[in-house]
């Protein structure tokens, strides 16, 4: 009962805000006839305003010669730069209208199949972005850095060996922050945590400082990773030099919230959680507005949160848009229409079977569908990098308790509390109270 | 666990509130529906504008007909919005090589380096003492240091190169019948693709003795390159323009770039001649009937062989017994394009990009290249609209966005479905 009710009131929902969202994509989007863009949500002034003068340096070139590939080329770069600092998504579809013009005058541009390559990547189309990247090498072999967007599609695709391969081919042939970041995720994902604080450290000491935003983002990647293993005092020193490189960067505030929720201060973390989501209401940090609600007893703000994914989910449905991983991941967590939970999550491992996200997510998707047997497998498969994710061996554990293994399962719940005790608020708890119950 | 059936306890405005917030997250997802908000996405790795050698000119300075000028660029293509972003590299060595007794093995190097303060300094060593100074800031005026008849210079400045890139690249890739310049008919008006941009100038004046060993300057002949690295490695490397781009095939360029002089003739020359052969046959496959009616470049009816021998080892050589001028060493305003191409295709008849001249004026004193561009300062650059595309977040949140969506009245008519964003990648 309860569950129809929200379901009709979320389609309600869905259609006003899909009407009013055609409206504001319209807005967005409409004077892009004219070579003008509009300025992106502004984060940091300073940052996009910059980039922002950079784009309108080349539009301005590419209106007067069209036919001016490198203006072009160069064009698409700078939305490709301005869309990761304001986290307007619009600026990638500009960036491809760019790459489009630049192929228009010179159909073998080296430059413009590596843009096209990283824009491929971002709408994860991973199998695409590879034969790009290598067409892009094959034009023109002097490009190391294209290694990057190799290795890239691959850790989307799961193909974990050979993403580690070509970034360390990186790493040798053209070393920076961008070659040692992608290694210490890699690292990350395969448990070696050692090698991963070394590869971090690389990477922070190869900051240009050019580049505020790329900066920001590496230590914000890094203090998350510290985050990850339950280092809460680790975390802020980098967290803070984020906001430091890029004032107002919501994924270190966002890291902040996290921190002040694990430190049991709820008010900052919901203060922190509404000033990023105001900014950018992306999926996941409503979603974890609404678990730090949920913990600190105000059941209805977390489910308004809740319904706030909800709503979104209804619009992409609605309009045959694919979904992120992430959504079917919340679904599960929140025990909310778990039978979208799994079809997604089956959808997104029909797409790249060989990612670890992808198999956890079916795993969880099918142990919140009462199907741990069938979950089994996949719990396990997305452990076989044996990556010290807290949430993975949390699954695992859950769903090993559902098909009797308490062995196994107070192994991997403890595993899982060893890693990061306060992994998520919601989930954590849940994971003492089993391995309680479990004699652990 | 929360569920659902707390909205019941919601209140009415809790719920519009939600639709609202709903709004603006879907309009900002629906623009771009995959995760291109990905926070994990790392930055783009990309091409070290820094160590990449854009053009290297030698020429007798204008200033003291005794001397010797010597520039390379690297950073190309910046905007004047960029300036500030354009560094050299502080853990790599530019080095400029040069040969006197023509054995192509280095008689004397000179190794620029920089450090990582704003703004930099440099070092130059392999001139007798070392020089050191402060990188110039766009913007302001050039700061020269002088040693020992030694000038020096670093920053950027207006890239001095001009050429229509687009043009040339075109007509390479598959010769036609050029309408303009070297463009294919619809295809736009020649333009000097470094036009309005800047690059990062590395400039020496020296006296010629000095360096040739001679009693006089005007005896005596030089071959010079340049090079940069980084831990050791050399990463690229360049003398003569447009011979990596237009003569190495792509699976050689690797190679090139690691290469030196000494090798090149062994490893280069005759890929470069069959470069020049099918060039020249693609080229009179379109411009004359029967093939092979070339009426000779600049020097000359030349063979493919004989070219490939002027253009390879990749070396700016300048005998100072004769004029300055390009191909002997290489002048600011030399229309190299047009000679090397005409080289190339053994033609000179309408083998032009039809860009005779820099964008700005060249200076009679060091370091010669003209002041760079500087974007016009002040809160909103030129260019940038202030209506229409006011941010989502004017430090109100979402707030503008609403006003927007709902200040559209009868905005679902406009609307193309979700997938209006998405035109353009389609």
């Amino acid at each position: 009962m309860t569950r129809t009710v929200a379901t009709g009131g979320l389609l309600v929902l869905g259609i006003g805000a899909a009407l009013l969202a055609l409206a504001l994509a319209f807005f967005l989007v409409a004077d892009d006839g004219g070579g003008r863009s509009p300025a992106p949500a502004a984060v940091s002034a300073d940052l996009v305003t910059t980039t922002s003068a950079e784009i309108a340096f080349w539009e301005e070139r590419l209106a007067a010669d069209p036919a001016d590939f490198t203006a072009a080329d160069r064009l698409a770069s700078a939305y490709i730069q301005r869309g990761r600092e304001s986290g307007d998504v619009s600026d990638f579809t500009r960036a491809q209208a760019a790459v489009n013009a630049s192929f228009a005058s010179f159909s073998d541009n080296p430059a413009a199949f590596g843009l096209l390559a990283t824009l491929q990547n971002v709408r994860h189309e991973f199998a695409a972005a590879i034969v790009s990247a290598e067409r892009s090498l094959e034009l023109d072999p002097t490009q190391d850095h294209l290694l990057s967007a190799i290795g890239d599609a691959q850790v989307g695709l799961g193909l974990y060996a050979e993403a580690f391969d070509n970034y360390t081919s990186l790493t040798d042939q053209a070393p920076s922050l961008a070659a040692f970041s992608r290694l210490a995720y890699v690292y990350e994902l395969r448990g070696d945590l050692a090698n991963a604080e070394g590869a971090w450290g690389n990477a922070l000491s190869l900051d240009s400082g050019s580049n505020a935003e790329a900066s920001a983002w590496a230590n914000t990647q890094y203090a998350t990773f510290r985050l990850n293993q339950g280092d809460l005092d680790d975390a802020a020193t980098p967290y803070d030099a984020a906001l430091d490189s890029f004032p107002g960067y919501i994924h270190a505030l966002a890291g902040q919230a996290r921190v002040a929720a694990a430190n049991g201060d709820y008010d900052s973390a919901i203060a922190l959680y509404t000033q990023v989501t105001e900014r950018q209401p992306l999926p996941e940090y409503v979603a974890a507005l609404g678990d730090v609600y949920a913990v600190a007893g105000q059941t209805a703000e977390a489910a308004e949160q809740y319904a706030l994914v909800e709503a979104i989910r209804q619009l992409y449905v609605a309009n045959g848009i694919n979904t992120d991983l992430q959504i079917a991941v919340f679904l599960a967590d929140h025990d909310l229409r778990l039978d979208e939970a799994l079809a997604s999550a089956e959808a997104v491992y029909a797409e790249t079977p060989g990612n670890i996200y992808a198999a956890d997510a079916l795993a969880w998707a099918l142990y919140k569908n009462g199907r741990a047997g069938d979950a089994l497998p996949y719990a396990e498969e997305a452990l076989r990098l044996a990556t010290q994710g807290a949430s993975l061996w949390y699954h695992s554990g859950l769903i090993h308790a559902a098909t009797g293994d308490e062995a196994s399962a107070r192994a991997h719940l403890q595993t899982a509390i060893d890693i990061n005790p306060h992994f998520s608020p919601l989930q954590a708890p849940i994971a003492e109270q089993t391995l309680a119950e479990l004699g652990g | 666990m929360p569920t659902l059936n707390h909205l019941r306890g919601a209140s009415s405005a809790l719920l519009i509130a939600g639709v609202l917030f709903a709004v603006a997250a879907a309009a900002l997802w629906a623009l771009n529906p995959a995760s291109g908000a990905d926070h994990r996405d790392s930055p783009a790795a990309e091409a070290n504008a820094a160590l990449d050698i854009t053009d290297v000119y030698a020429f007798r300075s204008p200033a003291n007909n005794d001397n010797l000028v010597v520039g390379f660029g690297v950073n190309g293509l910046t905007a004047p919005t960029s300036n500030d972003s354009a560094r050299f590299n502080a853990s790599a060595t530019y080095t400029l090589h040069v040969d006197v007794d023509g054995d192509l093995a280095d008689d004397a190097t000179v190794n620029v380096d920089f450090d990582d303060a704003t703004p930099q300094n440099f070092t130059i060593t392999g001139l007798g003492d070392a020089i050191t100074g402060a990188v110039t800031p766009a913007g302001q005026s050039a700061n020269v240091v002088s040693a020992g008849g030694i000038s020096a210079f670093a920053g950027l400045r207006d890239d001095p190169f001009f050429f229509d890139l687009t043009g040339f690249k075109s007509f390479v890739a598959g010769p036609y019948v050029p309408a303009a310049g070297l463009r294919a008919d619809g295809a736009g008006a020649p333009a000097d693709a470094f036009a309005g941009t800047n690059t990062s100038y590395v400039v020496l004046e020296l006296p010629i003795t000095a360096v040739t060993g001679e009693v006089a300057s005007n005896t005596g002949t030089i071959k010079a390159w340049v090079s940069t690295s980084n831990g050791g490695s050399q990463l690229d490397r360049m003398a003569i323009p447009a011979i990596n781009t237009a003569l190495i095939p792509s699976d050689m360029k690797d190679g090139f770039n690691q290469g030196s002089p000494a090798t090149d003739v062994a490893e280069f020359q005759a890929t470069a001649q069959a470069s020049i052969e099918g060039l020249r046959a693609a080229v009179n496959g379109v411009l004359d009937s029967p093939v092979g009616e070339e009426d000779g470049g600049p020097l000359g009816d030349l063979t493919p062989e004989q070219v490939a021998g002027a253009l390879i080892p990749d070396i700016v050589t300048i005998d100072f017994s004769q004029d300055v001028v390009f191909p002997n060493g290489r002048q600011l305003t030399d229309d190299v394009i047009d000679v090397a191409l005409q080289l190339v295709l053994n033609r000179t008849a309408g083998i032009t990009d039809d860009i005779d001249a820099n964008d700005k004026s060249f200076s009679s004193s060091f370091p010669y290249l003209a002041e760079p561009f500087v974007a016009a300062s002040g809160p909103t650059p030129a260019g940038v609209p202030t209506t229409g595309g006011q941010p989502l977040d004017d430090g109100n949140g979402i707030s503008t966005a609403l006003v927007l969506a709902v200040a559209g009245g009868a905005l679902i008519v406009l609307g193309g479905g979700l997938t209006f964003g998405r035109k353009l990648t389609g």
